[in-house]
């Protein structure tokens, strides 16, 4: 065992989304920092775009699920007891490099859904709380947006205009305009015009949950990472957290980490924070007992891994006569529509749910289904259909708001290990009445839109196994140690010096995306924990 | 003893002259472009296979269905002599009738069998070319951006006021 030198200020395990967010922060604020990662860099001109078999790559060793990928570099999900199989990505720049960018902001009422709804909880904070570090995060990164949405509070202006309206865009604005529904350009975190150092602008191409070549999408590795790294952060890939220790007192007192060629080393830091995500982390906190915290580091309340949330999916497919040239253009830069976001009993379900117009897959992917996955037919028929396919479909994604429940959770399976012995993570997750319901009325409406759209065919494919993006919930904030993990600042209840900034610390989910919220709590907390360090590291 | 077919490193000859001939018949010629056997799909598959043997089974499996079934037709007209392959030696409308049986008695192996088959056919640089531009990879290129975004278009939107709850 190595131990590594120096203590670092803070410790920060994770380089996605929010710990290059966290670690670029808090080396503005001249702290030492340290992060680790059980990824590497993944070279964007390695991705698949260029290449013939791209649409083969997606599928296999380029997947969004770790099971299906099977990397060194992951780890594996026993996904035995869940319709909804967790999607991630384990690299510098974490998921956000496997992501179609859609960066919504959540709405004043998802911090209020107990005080509005009756169900689950309050956050311990407000939009309002959280809006400042909204908008630094869209300066850092780059965000395409336009202002003016009413179903939205006012925001600074994007830096970024969206693209005009293409051919699916068109079809889609002739059915919402003939139902009179909400639309509006989605926000992304993608750039049309310059933004950042080496990095272009969109060009269009369409698949960016590949990744994207380009630097076009304000991934993390494109963004907060060439920043950090500039003001001194030491960033250490293929480093593989196997456990974080604590002191006497009770005090996390750093990590323990195996690299590569799988050599145990330690790591000590005054504060750790923890930048998984929702399986992620409460797995390493599982995997952190001691007589102290025999179930689990920072587990006092019960609740870790406990409360786990999707954004269930269905997706709708409609087929046009017409060509819309569905495999052009970036997924999260069309439009979506929010006429049904907030509660409305008298659906039969409360919260609410969103619809993005996203576009189609590639001339395999069309062979393959596209994403309702119904096989084009083999034989005499096969060329016949696929022309009447490709270019012609177009798909809607109906994302709903999951509500947390104790027995929806991440637990460690008693058999499966990563390639380093460490136990892996089991979900068992069961999709409720309530988020069943919100589905089957969203691709109603998704229907009704493709119908007044002039779709001649339509398909549906609910709940969409594979679409395990967002990952929240697991080690809940609020201001009741009874009932949550941290605090209002991600700071862990039982362990003064550990914090916790990725989607783990969500209380409910919004029916979006969650990656601008991620990113701006994770903000937040560094605001914070820069401002109190001294009181937290001693 | 079976052995391998030149150059692949899973199948044997045999189970590629079956291959190709199922392939030839999911996927068939039309117009100027060729059958997804022809195009060298069996090939292809065989790669899939090296480099995730999970599959094997799957595809293993409907490849002896068809072949045993082709096998028991026998006493129909032959389009061929074939020492290798049952199934290449028989008749197209035979041909079809045992690939809709084994895809009802075994869907999932034949269906693994198919979507191979299209993986293959539709990631050939020589078939994207046939389909047109669109079909090409995505980068380096791209496609060009559309016109501007007209905010006008929003009007009746923003008319209806506020649709956040302050709360």
């Amino acid at each position: 065992m190595s131990v590594q030198d120096g203590v670092a200020d803070v410790l920060i395990v994770g380089a996605g989304a929010s710990g290059a967010a966290v670690a670029w922060s808090l080396s503005q604020a001249g702290l030492s920092v340290v992060c680790l990662e059980q990824g590497g860099w993944v070279d964007p001109q390695a991705y698949p775009h260029n290449r013939p078999d791209w649409e083969h790559h997606r599928a296999t060793d380029f997947a969004k699920d770790p099971n299906v990928r099977q990397r060194p570099e992951d780890y594996p999900v026993n996904v035995d007891q869940t319709p909804i199989v967790p999607l991630m990505f384990n690299a510098v720049g974490g998921s956000t490099i496997h992501w179609s960018g859609h960066f919504p902001r959540f709405r004043p009422s998802d911090f209020r859904v107990h005080t509005l709804d009756g169900v689950a909880d309050d956050w311990p904070l407000t939009y309002w709380d959280l809006e400042p570090y909204y908008e630094q995060n869209d300066a850092m990164i780059g965000v395409t947006g336009l202002n003016g949405d009413p179903a939205n509070p006012p925001r600074q202006p994007r830096q970024s205009p969206p693209l005009g309206l293409d051919r699916a865009g068109e079809v889609y604005v002739r059915g919402l305009e003939q139902l009179g529904w909400h639309w509006w350009p989605s926000d992304c975190a993608l750039i049309t015009v310059p933004h950042g150092d080496g990095r272009s602008v969109c060009n269009n191409c369409g698949p960016c949950d590949m990744g994207c070549p380009i630097g076009a999408m304000s991934s993390a590795h494109f963004t907060y990472w060439p920043a950090a790294l500039a003001q001194g952060v030491r960033l250490v890939t293929h480093a593989r957290v196997r456990e974080i220790t604590v002191d006497a007192d009770g005090r996390a007192a750093g990590v323990v980490f195996y690299d590569r060629a799988g050599n145990e080393h330690r790591q000590a830091a005054r504060v750790v924070v923890l930048a998984g995500n929702g399986v992620g982390t409460p797995r390493l906190l599982l995997n952190s007992t001691s007589p102290r915290f025999p179930h689990g580091l920072a587990n006092d309340s019960g609740l870790v891994g406990r409360n786990l949330m999707f954004h269930p999916v269905a997706f709708v497919s409609g087929v046009f006569p017409e060509r819309v040239n569905g495999y052009r253009g970036p997924d999260g830069l069309l439009i979506h529509c929010q006429e049904f976001y907030e509660t409305d009993r008298s659906r039969g379900f409360v919260r609410g749910l969103q619809l993005q117009f996203a576009r189609d897959v590639g001339p395999l992917g069309t062979a393959l289904g596209s994403f309702t996955g119904q096989l084009l037919p083999w034989g005499a028929d096969h060329h016949r259909t696929w022309r009447e396919r490709f270019g012609h479909a177009l798909t809607v994604a109906v994302m709903v708001e999951d509500l947390p429940e104790l027995h929806n959770r991440v637990t460690l399976d008693p058999v499966l290990r990563d390639g380093h012995g460490i136990a892996a993570p089991r979900v068992e997750y069961t999709l409720s009445e309530n988020s069943r319901r919100a589905l089957d009325f969203g691709v109603a409406r998704a229907t009704e839109v493709f119908e007044a759209a002039g779709a001649h065919t339509v398909f549906t494919q609910s709940p969409l196994r594979n679409s395990g993006w967002h990952l929240m919930g697991t080690a809940r904030m609020g201001d009741d140690p009874q009932h949550s993990v941290t605090d209002r600042w991600g700071r862990t209840h039982d362990v003064p010096n550990l914090f916790i900034v990725d989607g783990s610390l969500f209380v409910t989910c919004a029916p979006i995306n969650p990656t601008s919220t991620i990113q701006a709590l994770a903000l937040r907390t560094a605001d914070w924990l820069a401002n109190n360090f001294s009181e937290v590291a001693s | 003893m079976t052995s391998q077919a030149d150059g692949y490193r899973v199948l044997t000859a045999a189970q590629q002259a079956t291959l190709t001939a199922i392939q030839d018949e999911l996927v068939p010629p039309d117009g100027a472009l060729p059958g997804a056997g022809e195009s060298g799909g069996a090939a292809a598959v065989d790669g899939y296979l090296h480099a995730q043997p999970p599959l094997q089974t799957n595809v293993l499996t409907a490849l002896a269905a068809v072949d045993a079934s082709a096998q028991a037709r026998a006493a129909e007209p032959l389009r061929s002599a074939s020492l290798t392959s049952p199934f290449a030696a028989l008749s197209a409308a035979a041909r079809v009738a045992v690939l809709r049986a084994v895809e009802m008695e075994h869907p999932e192996p034949f269906r693994t069998l198919v979507e191979l088959t299209y993986t293959a056919y539709y990631t050939n640089p020589a078939i994207q070319a046939l389909l047109g531009p669109d079909a090409q990879p995505p980068q380096p290129h791209g496609y060009p951006p559309p016109a501007p975004f007209d905010p006008r278009r929003l009007e009746r939107v923003k008319q209806r006021g506020q649709l956040w709850l302050d709360a």
